[in-house]
């Protein structure tokens, strides 16, 4: 039992990281139906800024200002490089992204090396900094990154529900057409939820960064998580999506955990979290589509 | 429903004199098929016209042209300015709500919220107060304030559309199609709020239809429309004798 | 060039009445000229190329020619039936794995292995084409994406033997590689030749026939009714159903063939490089053959030979590039540069070189389609004016 709430308790890091991703994710997948493939490395981009204005400023100023470059960075990306595309054609605007994402790594690698970085935590870390429940240890560090997670998201769902320009952006999401007929400048409210995109998946990468250490591709393997948790949040649910992440979290952290254990399925301890993401995936997308929360999309002949 | 005559904005002199909307000679087109041929109409201050039409006519095309959702040629002149070269968003704020076709709410967004974007250009504070009063007026609309607009039905989400486009107390309103796909008594009790509204907000109306009996009964004017071109005009009267009108469009 | 091959004309590129420099009837002799000219330029540098070049080169252009068979399937899913699989690499892996095992451990000949290939990635396709039918635009993308991100991984895992087999992280070589026999070095005009040169030769040649036959039986299926099914439901899904095309046949028998076609290529790259490994079958690859549909012409036959010329030398370069002082050779901003590549593509090249091509064509040739006896519109009178939307206009000659 002890082993198992601790299992609990280490995943729930991973939990906060993948929610605020996948948020990013099903922000931008519900207003544009696209899946914004250059997600990870533009918060691999903020965690490394927030990690190098960390040695001039405290950690939270260095976060924030990421956070807010991010949001810049975002909104550029979608003005000049996204909005010129037609929507409903996909391939170009998946070339790009993956164009984006290899751009930001080689950067990130050009200017901070190939090595790994240590990311100072942003919480208490001491080793004896947790709080004992049931005989497992509840650190601090994790209460604290899921305070974290739980102002942001917080604040997500204020701005889109309280402010007018929250309400264009659901506008946006739900009919475009009928946004453009009620004055909303389409344009711009996309790029609001890029630039909001960008600044969680920085927020995600920094919360997740003390753990993995900063190289240029640590967060390619948390966006597949995210990307599972927002599969089985049903990619249009900003409530599912925080539910399901940490459902997935703590199912790797368990499986990874019992794995070890039995014979034939040591492979999986490494690279078991990919598989069981994508099996994930695939499963959910075959007998579920809507996933946990989404909506069910009706189409009429 | 007197507590909505402050609800439009019609009724005040503007600088296009009487003429509300004025549409000449525009064509329209998708890629390289034409649908609008040198379309010819005017819409008076205060006006109820309708444009009928059969299916492909280029009924919603004619509408479209108008918010510019489509490429077009010719003049389209609103209150005496020219938005022929502007974009949407621009027209919409110089005053035109439309409703397009199969409603256009907003599904994922409840109610109140459809109303509440549909005041998106609106810069006053009275906001809540119209929403509060298209609540009395459609009380059915109140009861589901926060129902999401997918799960109404059919009828409730015409009437949610029609007042989410008063919203923004419009200048002129465009109704596109409005009966399509609704029950009879539903309709009729549609076309009476249309000339509710009408009568009392004196906000100008341009509907277009395809089963015209209601829509001739609301309206002053009207226009046919066949493949593409203006065919004939009148006033509401005479296109209801009209036997070749009433032949292809009220079923006589 | 054949106006056949190309799918993707639109009504807006044909040209006003008599812009074209040269018109031509359909069949005419003169027609055939043209073609054939057309075709010269083609074949001839192709068939050239082996002779004159060094080995390292016609190897790399070994691998165009995998690769554009590679392509080839890709498009039928991709381009013909637009469905975003971006995972089509892994059948390509299989392929080439498939064949260096069975060559190594269990000596077999190489070209005997072709059908086994062909016919497990069939079965694959298939397999795969199953939850395609549920999943849809870019869900299955992200589906394939996981597969592509996915297949490496499967091949080096220890337990059950998989990473002996496949030789794991290293990769395997092939043990025998394909060398000419007596006859085809007389038939090459090769017998003089050191023997890696001879090889090299023959090597070519193997694939390059290898690709014209796949190259023809993909392009009649295409032409075919299956094929025009495919299209259809690219195109209109809902409208092609209502028509009677049986939607979930179509879609997986197109995903089984096309996983057949491209498992050849990748039999045809383990004989190019005499080896596989996990790295060339990577989400990397899986972008690079995207990237390679995209800018040779996505549903077009001849994008795909283009697309893998562009793609294998892109790589060749931007993996070699420095500009120096600002990119040192081997810096890692090397890959920003194949990123910007991508984005460029994305930006000026939509429909790929062939478009581009074909509209660059269409300025100056013109050819007159013939129109079936015995029709009330006779033939050679009639002019295909397509400024006038679509409509057929009767003009006597």
């Amino acid at each position: 039992m002890q082993l198992f709430l601790q299992r609990v308790f280490d995943s729930m890091n991973n939990g906060a990281s993948y929610a605020v991703v996948a948020i990013a994710l099903v922000l931008i997948f519900k207003a544009t139906t696209l899946v914004n493939f250059a997600q990870a490395n533009m918060a691999m981009f903020g965690s490394y800024l927030a990690w190098w204005f960390h040695g001039t400023v405290p950690i939270w100023i260095a976060i924030f200002l990421a956070m807010a470059l991010s949001a810049v960075g975002g909104a550029l990306i979608e003005r000049v490089l996204i909005r010129p595309f037609d929507p409903s054609d996909h391939l170009p605007v998946v070339l790009i992204t993956f164009g984006v994402a290899a751009i930001l790594e080689a950067t990130a690698g050009r200017f901070w090396g190939l090595e790994f970085h240590k990311f100072e935590s942003p919480f208490p870390a001491q080793p004896d900094d947790y709080i004992g429940i049931g005989g497992a240890r509840l650190r601090y560090e994790t209460l604290g990154t899921l305070l974290a997670m739980g102002l942001m998201v917080a604040a997500v769902f204020l701005i889109l529900n309280r402010t007018k320009i929250g309400l264009a952006f659901r506008a946006v999401s739900s009919n475009v057409e009928s946004a453009r007929l009620v004055g909303v400048r389409t344009g711009r409210t996309l790029q609001f939820g890029w630039a909001l995109a960008a600044a969680l998946g920085t927020l995600g990468g920094t919360l997740v960064a003390k753990q993995t250490n900063l190289e240029p591709a640590f967060m390619a393997k948390l966006v597949i998580f995210a990307f599972a948790a927002a599969v089985l949040g049903g990619l249009d649910s900003i409530g599912g999506s925080v539910i399901a992440a940490f459902i997935v979290a703590i199912i790797q952290s368990l499986l990874v955990g019992y794995a070890q254990s039995i014979p034939g399925l040591g492979w999986l301890k490494s690279n078991f979290a990919l598989v069981v993401a994508f099996v994930l995936i695939l499963v959910v997308l075959l007998f579920k589509p809507a996933g946990l929360y989404g909506t069910k999309r009706v189409e009429r002949v | 429903m007197t507590a909505t005559s402050t609800l439009g904005s019609g009724g005040s002199a503007g600088a296009g004199g009487n003429v509300m909307l004025s549409v000449s000679k525009v064509d329209a087109s998708y890629g390289q098929v034409q649908v609008l041929r040198q379309v010819s109409f005017t819409v008076d201050r205060g006006e109820v016209v309708v444009i009928l039409g059969a299916n492909g006519a280029g009924k919603t095309t004619t509408l479209r042209a108008i918010c510019q959702m489509v490429s077009t040629s010719g003049e389209i002149i609103l209150d005496g300015q020219d938005i022929s070269k502007s974009d949407t968003a621009s027209i919409v704020r110089m005053g035109v709500a439309h409703v397009p076709q199969g409603r256009g709410t907003f599904p994922e967004l409840s109610v109140e919220d459809n109303l509440e974007v549909g005041a998106y250009v609106r810069k006053d504070n009275e906001i809540r107060d119209d929403i509060a009063r298209w609540f009395d007026a459609f009380p059915r609309l109140g009861e589901r304030k926060s129902q999401l607009a997918g799960s109404l039905s059919g009828g409730e989400q015409q009437m949610l559309a029609v007042a989410r486009a008063m919203m923004s107390r419009p200048q002129v309103l465009l109704l596109d199609e409005p009966s399509l796909g609704l029950a009879p008594l539903i309709i009729e009790d549609l076309f009476s709020r249309f000339s509710d509204i009408n009568r009392e907000t004196g906000t100008t109306m341009l509907v277009v239809e395809q089963n015209a009996n209601l829509a001739l009964e609301i309206a002053t004017r009207g226009y046919v429309l066949e493949a593409g071109q203006i065919v004939l005009t009148g006033t509401a009267d005479e296109l209801r004798v009209n036997p070749a009108v009433r032949e292809a469009y009220l079923g006589a | 060039m054949s106006d056949l091959m190309e799918e993707t004309t639109t009504d807006a590129d044909a040209p006003k009445a008599s812009a074209a420099m040269f018109t031509f009837s359909e069949g005419t002799s003169q027609h055939r000229m043209f073609q054939l000219i057309g075709w010269a330029f083609f074949f001839v540098p192709a068939l050239v190329i082996p002779y004159i070049l060094p080995n390292f080169r016609v190897s790399q252009f070994g691998q165009v020619i995998a690769f554009s068979v590679a392509l080839l399937g890709m498009n039928m899913v991709i381009g013909y039936s637009g469905l975003l699989s971006i995972g089509h690499i892994a059948f390509m892996g299989t392929g080439a794995y498939l064949t260096v095992i069975l060559v190594n451990d269990n000596r077999w000949d190489v070209w005997m292995t072709l059908p086994v290939v062909i016919i497990a990635n069939f079965v694959f396709g298939a397999l795969l084409g199953f939850p395609a039918l549920k999943i849809k635009g870019l869900y299955l993308a992200l589906v394939t994406l996981a597969l592509a991100y996915t297949f490496p991984i499967l091949l080096k895992i220890d337990e059950w033997g998989i990473a002996r087999r496949t030789g794991g992280d290293n990769g395997k070589n092939l043990a025998e590689a394909v060398k000419p026999p007596g006859w085809a070095r007389s038939l090459l005009f090769i017998n003089g030749r050191k023997p890696q040169e001879q090889q090299a030769i023959y090597q070519y040649f193997c694939l390059f026939v290898l690709a014209l036959i796949c190259f023809l039986i993909v392009r009649n299926i295409i032409k075919s009714r299956p094929g025009r099914s495919m299209i259809a439901i690219r195109d209109n899904q809902i409208g092609a159903a209502v028509s009677g095309v049986p939607l979930n046949m179509t879609k997986v028998l197109t995903f089984a063939i096309s996983a057949a076609v491209t498992g050849v290529s990748g039999s045809m790259l383990a004989v190019n490089l005499n080896s596989v490994g996990p790295t060339s079958f990577d989400f990397n690859y899986a972008i690079l053959t995207i990237m390679g549909l995209v800018l040779g012409g996505v549903a077009t036959l001849h994008g795909n030979w283009v697309g893998a010329l562009l793609l294998v030398f892109i790589q060749d370069l931007t993996s070699r590039v420095s500009i120096p002082p600002i990119i040192p050779k081997g810096s890692p901003l090397t890959r920003a540069v194949f990123g910007i590549v991508l984005v460029l593509v994305a930006f000026f090249m939509p429909g790929g070189v062939v478009s581009f091509a074909t509209k660059l064509k269409r300025k100056f040739v013109r050819v007159i389609p013939q129109v079936p006896k015995g029709s009330s519109m006779d033939t050679a009178t009639l002019s295909v004016d397509s400024s006038e939307s679509g409509t057929l206009s009767g003009a006597a000659r």
